[in-house]
């Protein structure tokens, strides 16, 4: 555990530092939901199905972005090579590769969410914000959806980043496995904002529960033979 | 380590790239408290042959222990008694020398780390400036940064890949007189195509050409003598 | 032996082309068209066991490593897609006179389109990776998960668009024992069709292996 959050704590120094991932990832949403407005030019028809959808694609692809940028800095100078060179055990690395970007991917997620709420929602029709009615949940499910795909996005971005089509490769291996994650994240977002009961979305939310449960497993069990060398 | 065990063992290993084969049944033995120097050319499979016995690639066909332990199934073991220092020095560029000692050396478990890290710091010559980033450093510095890394946990066995590319003539000393000084306790493998910094501190030689050991000798040869050797045993050609 | 397999495999989906035109009943609804649904329920059925040979030889390659599991793992994916492919052009055909549309995004559909992305990432992946060995094993670990992945895709689907109708056709309960007969031997053809395709694949793949070896290059 406590290796786990001394991964996460460099992690954070490093980033601090260089200042690489947070800013272009705040910056790329930011330019993602600009793209969105214009294209849809919602006004207070708004549509709260393909909002939802709106922020879960910015959020996906600048997450993706961020992901592969994260692990191409831990490449640099080989230094990740040494950490895989100490007797830790592998899915301690993973586990602290994931819990650092969740926890990025989050904060910019947080800076995103008062300026969708600006562009998208003040002028919806129909739409009542409390803090524990909508926005309390849906914080709830923005945690559980973005660890969904981190977890997954973390896991293939070591395995793009050593291919040869490189950061090309991510999106390609992560977009068809989080599909669950998507189906369920938007629409459970959608429910919320459309003002309906928990019961109505609840079996949605277990579902994407068990996808976090089994990939952060499976990720784990299976980054040993990820990251294991056999020198071609 | 076991006493009478020895520290480094291969019988018939073997490693393909692909369908290339880079090691062609290799056959060592180092005892511990020896210092064995690897010469041959580039992609003669030096490197290779120390990424298997450092746990970084898998190896092909074939056995390799160290310590007594198999390289591809006690990896982890392995792993706590070996340090590992090559021209590329595998450092954190955002992090501070400190820092970087700091988080690896948490890794291996390291009792009284922070007095530890001193402890080596002090050793390189590198106390004063502990709290500099390592991307400030220079290469020397760096590679000496790296030493100290390795020195954390103490590993009585020592792989050295090319340890000297890229460093000058200042950075060359200091690192030949850290390595004089370790010499005592630890199993050093050392790997260089350059004979002089090779021979200056090794018990023993082998010379390695296109995935073979072409030549071994269990003393130390003289310098001219060796080079005769080392000439007529690599053959021409980029060692493919 | 492999002449055998060969016989046996052209004899049966002989006989099943036969017993699907002529032996089946018309169906009274859908009319000639659910002839159609033989061959599709085949392929799909194969292509599943080509998928699950994918899973189980990745998990094996992951733990032994030695390059046949590997070998059986890319096979076994190439032909499962394209079966999977003629299931969704069979499954097309059939779908457009019976729920008067190509294509729709229901939950068994989507999941059998997500599988084919997911095969058709899993040959981009082996062709892009790198070395042998790297190819070998991130291809596999690819697998695993995707395998994983597609229960999960299935059940989220079904959220989705509500619990949709039960496709129904030949499966059902009070089926004619003509169709059920039918749709049995159909089923066994493919299967024999996809082992002997799987040895057939496995031969020339070793071979183009073995030149590759005496070559002395990288494949």
């Amino acid at each position: 555990m406590r290796k786990i959050f001394l991964i996460f704590r460099k992690d954070f120094l490093v980033e601090w530092r260089s200042k690489q991932i947070f800013p272009t990832m705040f910056v790329f949403s930011l330019l993602l939901l600009l793209i969105f407005n214009v294209a849809f030019e919602f006004r207070s028809d708004i549509n709260f199905r393909a909002v939802s959808a709106v922020i879960w694609i910015t959020f996906i692809f600048s997450g993706l972005l961020a992901l592969g940028r994260s692990f191409s800095l831990e490449k640099e100078n080989n230094a990740f090579a040494f950490l895989l060179l100490t007797p830790v055990s592998r899915s301690c690395i993973y586990l602290g590769k994931l819990l650092s970007n969740v926890v990025m991917v989050l904060l910019s997620e947080l800076f995103i969410l008062p300026l969708f709420l600006l562009f998208f929602l003040l002028n919806a029709k129909g739409i009542s914000l409390s803090l524990t009615g909508e926005i309390l949940p849906f914080l709830g499910v923005v945690v559980l959806g973005t660890i969904g795909f981190v977890s997954l996005g973390t896991f293939f971005s070591s395995m793009a980043l050593n291919t040869k089509l490189r950061d090309m490769m991510l999106p390609l291996l992560v977009f068809p496995l989080i599909i669950p994650v998507v189906i369920t994240s938007v629409g459970i977002c959608s429910s919320i904002l459309e003002g309906k009961p928990f019961g109505y979305y609840a079996f949605s939310l277990q579902v994407l529960v068990s996808f976090d449960i089994i990939f952060i497993l499976l990720c784990s069990i299976l980054f040993e033979y990820l990251i294991e060398d056999s020198g071609d | 380590m076991q006493p009478g065990v020895l520290a480094i063992e291969t019988k018939g290993l073997e490693k393909q790239f692909g369908f290339f084969p880079v090691l062609k049944g290799i056959d060592l033995a180092v005892g511990q408290g020896e210092f064995l120097t690897i010469f041959g050319p580039n992609g003669a499979g030096k490197s290779t042959l120390l990424s298997i016995l450092a746990t970084f690639i898998k190896p092909g066909d074939g056995e390799a222990f160290v310590a007594g332990f198999d390289v591809s199934r006690e990896k982890q073991r392995i792993r706590k008694l070996i340090g590992f220092i090559s021209h590329n020095t595998m450092l954190y560029e955002n992090l501070t020398a400190w820092e970087n000692l700091e988080f690896i050396g948490a890794f291996y478990d390291v009792p009284n780390l922070r007095n530890r890290c001193s402890d080596v710091l002090k050793k390189v010559d590198l106390y004063a400036g502990k709290d500099a980033l390592v991307s400030t450093l220079s290469f020397g510095t760096r590679q000496r940064l790296a030493i100290a890394r390795t020195l954390l946990h103490d590993p009585g066995i020592l792989f050295l890949d090319e340890p000297y590319s890229g460093l000058d003539y200042g950075g060359a000393a200091i690192l030949t007189s850290i390595l004089g000084s370790m010499k005592t306790d630890k199993t050093v493998v050392m790997t260089t195509h350059n004979v002089f910094e090779g021979l200056s501190l090794c018990d023993k030689v082998a010379i390695l050409d296109h995935g073979e050991v072409v030549y071994v000798s269990e003393q130390k040869p003289g310098r001219d003598e060796f080079q005769d050797t080392y000439m007529s045993c690599v053959r021409s050609g980029d060692g493919r | 032996m492999r002449k055998i397999l060969f016989f046996l495999t052209f004899a049966l989906m002989v006989l099943a082309t036969w017993m699907t035109l002529f032996y089946a009943p018309t169906e009274i609804v859908m009319g000639h068209v659910q002839r159609i649904f033989y061959f599709h329920m085949g392929t799909v059925w194969a292509a599943t066991v080509a998928f699950t040979v994918v899973f189980v030889a990745s998990i094996y390659y992951l733990v032994k490593e030695t390059a046949k599991w590997d070998t059986l793992a890319y096979c076994s994916a190439e032909i499962g897609m394209l079966l999977l492919t003629l299931t969704i052009i069979t499954g097309s055909i059939w779908a457009k006179p019976v729920w008067g549309t190509w294509w729709t995004w229901d939950p068994q559909l989507t999941t059998t389109f997500i599988l084919w992305v997911l095969y058709a990432v899993y040959l981009v992946l082996r062709s892009g990776a790198g070395g042998r060995g790297k190819k070998a094993r991130y291809s596999a670990i690819f697998a695993i998960i995707a395998y994983v992945d597609l229960p999960v895709v299935y059940v989220s689907a079904r959220i989705k668009r509500g619990i949709s109708p039960v496709v129904f056709g030949p499966g059902g309960g009070g089926i004619d024992p003509a169709m059920m007969h039918t749709l049995l031997v159909t089923l066994l053809g493919f299967t024999l069709l996809f082992v002997l395709l799987l040895g057939e694949r496995r031969r020339i793949m070793n071979m183009e292996n073995a030149l590759y070896a005496r070559g002395g290059r990288g494949g």
